[in-house]
């Protein structure tokens, strides 16, 4: 079955937050010192993420997403803003994935990725800059 | 527009491209202040109509591959934002397969002489560089940001260069192929 085709899984709620590892080279930095992540994060068709529902239940807190990737970042965009914006949210959790994996679907314009960034919220982020 | 590799230079990550004509190189003054450009040789231009020579300049980062790039000097060297754009090139391009920890591919070469040929046609010596970043597919953005505004010339692998902007003052967007709207991406370019 192809991707487009794949439906919203309902069970994963609207105020779910979604987690995805951000890796040091597509960070920007901004002029107060911070960083944000590079829209390019969230430019891929089937868009990995973590799943916080399927991490509560797995008692497992967010910044778990990056055991194994100690120079990464974590952020988080939210499952309604992803939804609002016409793409589906499916859970994609069988071996070898992390058990809390899932996809967000869909080829992706450059105004998804912009809208994603302007909403993340930092889970782990990279420290400031001096 | 085409970028034209020079097949030598072309190994071991060592990146090689020639911007294309039509440019609208500003004829201030050139420099390149920060950069180890050890090495130059010139030559005519073989393969299109220049007015200048076509020159090549080898510069090398503090533990990167040497990078070559051939550009149409009218004499004045190269533009002050090359050398920043080369450097965020080398320090960010994705090397190996899932450098993103998902399933990224390696940025290629091919894609950044693209958005390289872009760059030299929609920006002038003043221009401010932008931060450049790695795509999944291969291929690469460019990025401007500043007050909250946002521009990004973006080379995905397999699709036609597009670009996007957003005003945060107004909170109008724009997001359409590249190649028709060159002259509308100079003007915000210069915003930044």
């Amino acid at each position: 079955m192809s991707n487009e085709t794949r439906e919203d899984d309902l069970s994963i709620p609207d105020t779910d937050r979604l987690f995805r590892r951000v890796p040091p080279n597509q960070l920007e930095p901004l002029e107060d010192g911070s960083w944000r992540p590079s829209s390019s994060v969230f430019k891929h068709p089937e868009m990995s993420v973590n799943i916080e529902c399927l991490m509560v239940e797995q008692r497992r807190p967010p910044e778990d997403t990056l055991t194994g990737y100690p120079n990464h970042y974590l952020t988080s965009i939210v499952a309604r803003d992803v939804r609002a914006k016409g793409h589906a949210i499916v859970k994609d959790t069988d071996p070898p994935n992390d058990p809390a994996h899932g996809l967000v679907l869909g080829k992706k314009k450059n105004s998804f990725a912009n809208a994603m960034l302007a909403s993340h919220q930092w889970i782990v982020a990279p420290p400031r800059r001096q | 527009m085409n970028a034209l590799v020079e097949g030598p230079y072309n190994y071991n990550s060592t990146l090689a491209f020639a911007p294309h004509i039509g440019q609208l190189l500003d004829s201030s003054a050139a420099t390149t202040p920060h950069a180890d450009v050890f090495a130059r040789r010139e030559r005519h231009p073989t393969a299109f109509s220049l007015e200048g020579k076509l020159r090549t300049v080898f510069i090398k980062f503090k533990n990167r591959p040497v990078i070559v790039i051939t550009y149409p000097d009218l004499g004045t060297g190269l533009p002050p934002w090359v050398v920043p754009v080369l450097h965020s090139f080398s320090e960010r391009r994705g090397m190996q397969p899932g450098w993103d920890s998902y399933d990224a591919k390696p940025t290629e070469s091919r894609h950044i002489e693209r958005l390289l040929t872009y760059l030299f046609t929609l920006m002038v010596d003043s221009s401010v560089p932008p931060i450049i970043t790695p795509l999944w597919d291969g291929g690469v953005q460019a990025t401007w940001h500043r007050n909250s505004n946002d521009l990004e010339v973006v080379v995905a692998a397999e699709e036609p260069a597009m670009y996007y902007f957003r005003s945060a003052t107004t909170g109008e967007e724009e997001e359409e192929e590249l190649e028709p709207n060159l002259a509308r991406v100079c003007t915000l370019i210069h915003q930044f």
